[in-house]
């Protein structure tokens, strides 16, 4: 019964600090602030919460003030709130769990931030920091950063004892736009040995990031300044590395050195724009490379030539825009994703591969497609023991032509066909003829054999390709083409087509289809509605008398 | 023990013990799954018997349940676990008084049942969330305590929170 009487009690309140602290926790900073006036109790809570957050966009909102005069105004409220709520905090001697900071560097025109952080950061340090968050940003200059004071992780001698004691609290550090330098990452490996993760974003300062003999690291993030990109090399050796992501979202001509020691433990691995050499995915004996491995994303290393891996739990494998790569090799019974966007046709050697690939090929305006190129497109679709997507984008103006004649002698192999084709147009349609373009969908459907072919691009150039496809697997007459040598064109192939539009009805005769595109074609709905109607052919091909 | 078949893995039963008296048998799997528990069982030389002078049978019981819940839906095959946790996780906490929530949250938190305890204090936390000051007030039945004024100023000094 007594139970009962306590229903109507207060009892929340009565829960110890830390469970209501985690309460607050769930809880926008805003709705957690509002609870420090339920009661004397409650303001004490709020005061001594240890995850110290300051979003500066959404304490204020920036788009809610248009003047600057008042952004400002409102910018230096920001640093009273951080201000003030750090000095109640002082009080308690309580560990700070994290301390969060995210302010942009435009309106501070006295100046008084950087002053300001680093006597907070100093503070947070000195209360045992477990996770320090400092991103700054700017909408007006490259050049604008907050240089973070060179002791922040310097042991000093006189107070050697309770120093050493806070640096072994960190786990997590994540910088944005922070000067910092290369003596300031040795104190940090050196001083700092429970730091799990290290998240370097726009920093600047640092030639060399050189990150040895941290035992507990798992996760390192980097991704370069995009005005002064000095960082040219990345060395790093940790044994429990379990993410290491590199990622620019420039090019630029100055691509970085990695160099990562062996770790039994990445799971996670993304490169953008590093000097990568082969060795790096290379079979050693045949052993397993990397045993964890579940995400590997490389984009533009241009060094890279070769991929040889065995991934035994590898799910996820993307490849871009790496312009020399040659040859992948790979062992990978888990992939579930498998995504190439290529300049070039690569060698593949696809072991245990049980997913569809997608691949992209991207036309150079240096490289024809010629019938040597639909050549060698047929060849490498042979080659293909996984069903396929094959996407081919127009970016560039592109000279195509495709005379069979032209094969005389060469060996050609059997015709295979790729489950899905798609022709992504990029290019205005003046740029390629009607003729080209019927050229390229011969020489496409010669080499690739494709189940089903789709289209993207602009509307008019839709137009063209549907018309264009319709002419060639409907009017298909007795091919004369290749009567007069031995190579066969598509034509001798292809059994039936249909069509198959967005809305999932199939049309299998020109007769049918006739209503339907009178409607598409009609000026009033036609044009509009060709935007989301998306037509797809459906081929059926025999190729018995190869 | 010596000889157990490859179709039963011999699981190690423990009894709890609660402040009550009240007695649970449960599976060594399933009370590991409080960090206080799996401390007591590491021990060497441990008894099969734990007593749990801070906890209540009523709320032991329900703690266990949880625990019981989670222990075997992981044994389980890997797939849609979590969704299948998170489900039952809800139907959990959905209809818990205030009074039962306190004291589950103190039971949980005693025996470190990390992962119950997030889940009832986020459960604490959407009761607060998106109301106004006098209606966490009355869900609560917190009595403001300041003096006149003082609520005044301190919404003044945090009146970026409530603009």
């Amino acid at each position: 019964m007594e139970i009962d009487h306590q229903d109507f009690m207060d009892q929340i309140s009565d829960l110890p600090d830390h469970i209501l602290h985690h309460i607050i926790s769930f809880l926008s900073r805003r709705c957690a602030a509002r609870t420090c006036i339920l009661s004397k109790h409650w303001n004490y809570i709020w005061n001594s919460y240890p995850i110290l957050e300051f979003p500066q966009y959404s304490i204020y909102p920036w788009r809610c003030y248009s003047s600057p005069e008042i952004r400002r105004g409102k910018f230096r409220d920001f640093i009273k709130i951080v201000d003030s709520s750090i000095k109640r905090f002082t009080p308690f001697k309580l560990r700070v769990e994290r301390f969060y900071l995210e302010a942009g560097l435009d309106h501070d025109d006295d100046s008084m931030l950087p002053t300001m952080v680093d006597r907070w950061i100093e503070f947070a340090m000195k209360n045992g920091v477990r996770e320090i968050g400092l991103l700054f940003d700017t909408r007006v200059t490259e050049s604008r950063f907050y240089v973070l004071p060179e002791t922040t992780f310097v042991t000093s001698s006189s107070s050697y004892v309770k120093y050493c004691a806070t640096f072994h609290s960190l786990r997590k550090l994540t910088l944005a736009r922070v000067h910092m330098s290369e003596k300031m990452m040795k104190d940090i490996t050196r001083n700092c040995p429970e730091i799990h993760s290290l998240i370097l974003l726009r920093c600047v300062g640092l030639k060399n990031l050189e990150i040895s003999k941290v035992e507990k690291l798992e996760v390192v993030e980097v991704t370069p300044s995009g005005g002064i990109r000095e960082l040219e090399r990345v060395d790093i050796d940790a044994p429990k590395l379990r993410r290491f992501t590199f990622s620019t979202g420039f090019e630029s001509d100055l691509p970085c050195s990695i160099s990562l020691s062996p770790s039994h433990n990445l799971k996670v691995l993304a490169l953008s724009e590093c000097e990568i050499a082969d060795d790096f995915f290379q079979m050693r004996n045949n052993l397993i490379t990397f045993p964890l491995l579940e995400m590997l994303r490389i984009s533009r290393c241009q060094m890279l030539r070769r991929i040889r891996m065995s991934a035994p739990r590898l799910r996820w494998f993307s490849l871009f825009a790496c312009e020399n790569i040659e040859l992948i090799e790979m062992d990978a019974p888990t992939l579930s994703d498998f995504r190439l966007y290529v300049y070039r046709l690569p060698v593949l050697l696809l072991k245990n591969v049980p997913c569809r690939l997608k691949i992209s090929y991207v036309f150079h305006s240096t490289i024809p497609a010629d019938a040597s190129w639909f050549l060698e497109l047929r060849t490498f679709v042979g080659t293909l023991t996984q069903s396929t997507t094959l996407e081919l984008k127009f970016y560039e103006d592109v000279e195509v032509s495709f005379d069979l004649q032209e094969l005389q002698g060469a060996a050609i192999p059997p015709p295979l066909g790729v489950e899905h084709l798609i022709l992504d147009l990029g290019l205005p349609i003046r740029t390629i003829s009607k003729d080209q373009l019927a050229t390229l969908i011969d020489g496409l459907l010669w080499s690739c054999h494709p189940k089903t072919i789709s289209y993207d691009s602009c509307s008019c150039s839709k137009m063209q390709i549907m018309e264009l496809l319709l002419e060639k697997l409907f009017n298909k007459e007795n091919p004369e083409c290749c009567n007069t040598f031995h190579i066969k064109c598509w034509c001798h192939y292809l059994k039936s087509a249909q069509i198959l539009d967005s809305g999932g009805t199939k049309y299998e005769k020109l007769k049918d289809l006739e209503h339907f595109l009178d409607e598409l074609l009609s000026p009033t709905k036609g044009f509009g509605s060709l935007h989301e109607k998306l037509l797809m052919f459906e081929l059926e091909w025999d190729f018995g008398w190869w | 023990m010596s000889s157990s078949s490859t179709t039963t893995t011999t699981t190690r039963l423990l009894m709890l013990k609660a402040s009550d008296g009240v007695t649970f048998e449960v599976e060594e799997a399933v009370a590991t799954k409080l960090g206080a528990i799996n401390n007591m069982v590491e021990e060497e030389g441990s008894e099969d018997l734990i007593c749990l002078p801070n906890v209540n049978g009523k709320f032991l019981g329900m703690v266990l349940e949880w625990c019981k819940k989670h222990a075997n839906n992981n044994t389980n095959s890997d797939k849609g676990n979590d969704e299948v946790n998170k489900w039952w996780d809800k139907e959990f906490v959905m209809d818990l008084d205030q009074n039962t929530l306190y004291h589950l949250l103190m039971a949980a938190d005693y025996l470190s049942g990390t992962e119950l305890v997030d889940l009832l204090t986020e459960k604490v936390a959407s009761m607060i969330r998106g109301k106004k000051v006098e209606e966490i007030r009355e869900t609560f039945k917190i009595k403001s305590d300041f003096l006149p004024g003082q609520e005044e100023e301190i919404r003044k000094k945090n009146s970026w929170a409530f603009e």
